[in-house]
């Protein structure tokens, strides 16, 4: 316990020995984690939003007007077989799809008045099952029901699905891409850091070594250095993440809310902030072991 | 204490540092290492504090065959291994007692028995009123003694001194000559790199000759040290078990 008190201590007074430059590690290493959490919690939201609405998705198979009520049970049996155990197959006829449009229309309910018939067709709505699964088994269940006789259509907004699917992808594989270079640029600026800090103190460890100093003994204080800066550096960039979040939440669910014409929550990305200050270490930890390994090799 | 079997040194490129030397030093023995510069001296000091490894030959230094340590061990060989320098090699940025203290805590030893240590070195060298004091600002013969404080931190049973007066002027010369004496005193093996002929006459003790690499003259005839201007029991004792106890009582 003493001897990590000791080491802590020598690396504190290390750092403030070249406090400019530890500073700047610092804010690197802070910037760097901030852009990687504010990306990988965005993507995670998205990701996370998109699974939420996935558990919500439902396939539409609209009927024709003229059939039976013998197909549309064929119907149901055949799409809940091809849909899974798990799913919900309703049966929409077409007075109660005017009367859904009516109350989700609300205060413009009027508009349907002047209808002198009802022009929405009757549906089989499917809910679970392997429209869980993603937008190629939702493609699969549609085109298996538009095989049936008596459908002539089956939608579950293919489109928004893929695109946004597709969005995230690219947005992860963006993110992985530069939020994989930003963290490299911070290991090597925390591991240029400890460089300097090696060659300032370049006389102090030949004469540590010359008493008879370990390794580990001069090792310890600057691996214990870079493990600070990447602990500051992820402390200011999580007070920094919080901050936007906190700021930036009510937005985004407002935005998101008006674009997709539903309620939409979105929580804080917890598991990525969570996981920024014991990352930040060890970040700083990896950029200080590079530098002194090399330097101590020499 | 020390013995050299055969030990050769090369570098790339120019002629053999140290070229077949064989020697044995005994446990509390007083030598010097003389020659010109370029002699040998200084690489001969390097390879027993294994700075250096011989190209040939083997080395034992209390009874260990330094080639066969590892970096770890050779740490552990040289906390019983006191080093001086001519350039005194203390850290600028650190106090007078936090320069002595360094040798301590590199051991492990604990802050009170380091802080005890510190303040009974310093002041066995008239320097206690200087443990607070940049190393920078002291006289040549300050800093020399502040190092030496530091070779003999961990009561050392080697101590080697690489041109120790090479910096000072003859009167601080002997002082320094006096501290490594009466560490030589109390049981410490002591080698002195040094090419102050005068130094040599004055404190008459086993002189080993190097020229180009090679022993050519070990004079083993047995010490005759005027004690009364340097003598090795004055009343200053730095490292000395008793005196410390003493300071702490």
């Amino acid at each position: 316990m003493s001897r990590l008190v000791y080491f802590v201590g020598r690396a504190l007074r290390g750092m403030r020995q070249a406090l400019f430059i530890n500073v700047v590690a610092v804010l690197t290493m802070a910037i760097a984690l901030f852009v990687v959490s504010v990306f990988a919690g965005a993507v995670g939201q998205m990701q996370s939003l998109l699974d939420a609405w996935g558990q919500d998705i439902v396939v539409a198979i609209y009927l024709d007007d003229d059939a039976s009520a013998e197909d549309v049970h064929r119907i149901k049996k055949a799409v809940a077989f091809a849909a899974g155990e798990d799913s919900r197959v309703e049966h929409i006829a077409r007075d109660e799809a005017l009367e859904r449009l009516r109350n989700s229309l609300g205060e413009d309910a009027g508009i349907l008045e002047g209808l002198d018939r009802n022009p929405l067709p009757a549906s089989v709505e499917v809910r679970g099952g392997v429209t869980k699964e993603g937008p190629e088994a939702l493609q699969n269940l549609a085109e298996l029901a538009m095989e049936l006789p008596g459908v002539t259509e089956a939608d579950y907004g293919r489109e928004w699905v893929s695109r946004l699917e597709g969005l995230i992808t690219l947005g992860s594989m963006a993110g992985f891409l530069v939020g994989g270079l930003i963290l490299l640029a911070a290991v090597v600026t925390v591991s240029n850091t400890i460089r300097l800090a090696l060659f300032a103190r370049k006389d102090e460890i030949e004469i540590m070594k010359l008493c008879g100093a370990t390794d580990s003994f001069v090792r310890a204080p600057f691996l214990i250095e870079g493990g600070i800066q990447g602990t500051l550096g992820a402390t200011v960039a999580l007070l920094s993440s919080l901050l936007l979040w906190l700021l930036l939440l009510p937005r985004i669910e407002q935005g998101l809310t008006d674009a997709f014409a539903m309620q939409v929550e979105v929580g804080m990305p917890a598991g990525v902030l969570v996981l920024l200050v014991p990352g930040g270490a060890l970040l700083g930890l990896a950029g200080a072991a590079l530098s002194v390994g090399r330097f101590l090799r020499v | 204490m020390i013995r050299l079997f055969n030990v050769t040194k090369e570098y790339p490129g120019s002629r053999p540092a140290l070229l077949d030397v064989s020697l044995h030093v005994p446990k509390g023995q007083f030598v010097f290492l003389t020659g010109s510069s370029g002699a040998g001296k200084t690489t001969l000091l390097k390879t027993i504090f294994c700075a250096e490894r011989p190209t040939k030959g083997q080395i034992l230094v209390g009874g260990r065959n330094t080639a066969r340590l590892d970096r770890n061990r050779i740490a552990l060989l040289r906390r019983e291994v006191g080093v001086v320098f001519q350039d005194f090699k203390l850290i600028s940025s650190r106090t007078v007692g936090e320069n002595v203290a360094f040798a301590l805590e590199v051991v492990g030893a604990g802050r009170r028995t380091i802080n005890k240590r510190v303040y009974f070195l310093l002041k066995s060298v008239g320097l206690e009123d200087k443990i607070s004091a940049d190393p920078r600002t002291l006289s040549g013969g300050e800093q020399q003694r502040v190092a030496v404080c530091r070779a003999l931190a961990n009561h050392p049973k080697v101590l080697l001194a690489d041109e120790p007066t090479g910096n000072l002027d003859s009167e601080r010369s002997v002082e320094i000559m006096e501290l490594l004496h009466e560490a030589n005193a109390r049981g410490t093996t002591v080698m002195v790199a040094t090419h102050d002929t005068e130094l040599v006459e004055r404190f008459r003790r086993r002189v080993i000759h190097l020229d180009r690499g090679r022993v050519i003259e070990d004079d083993e005839s047995p010490a005759i040290f005027s004690g009364e201007e340097a003598g090795p029991h004055s009343d200053g004792d730095p490292g000395g078990e008793e005196g410390e106890e003493a300071a702490e009582a």
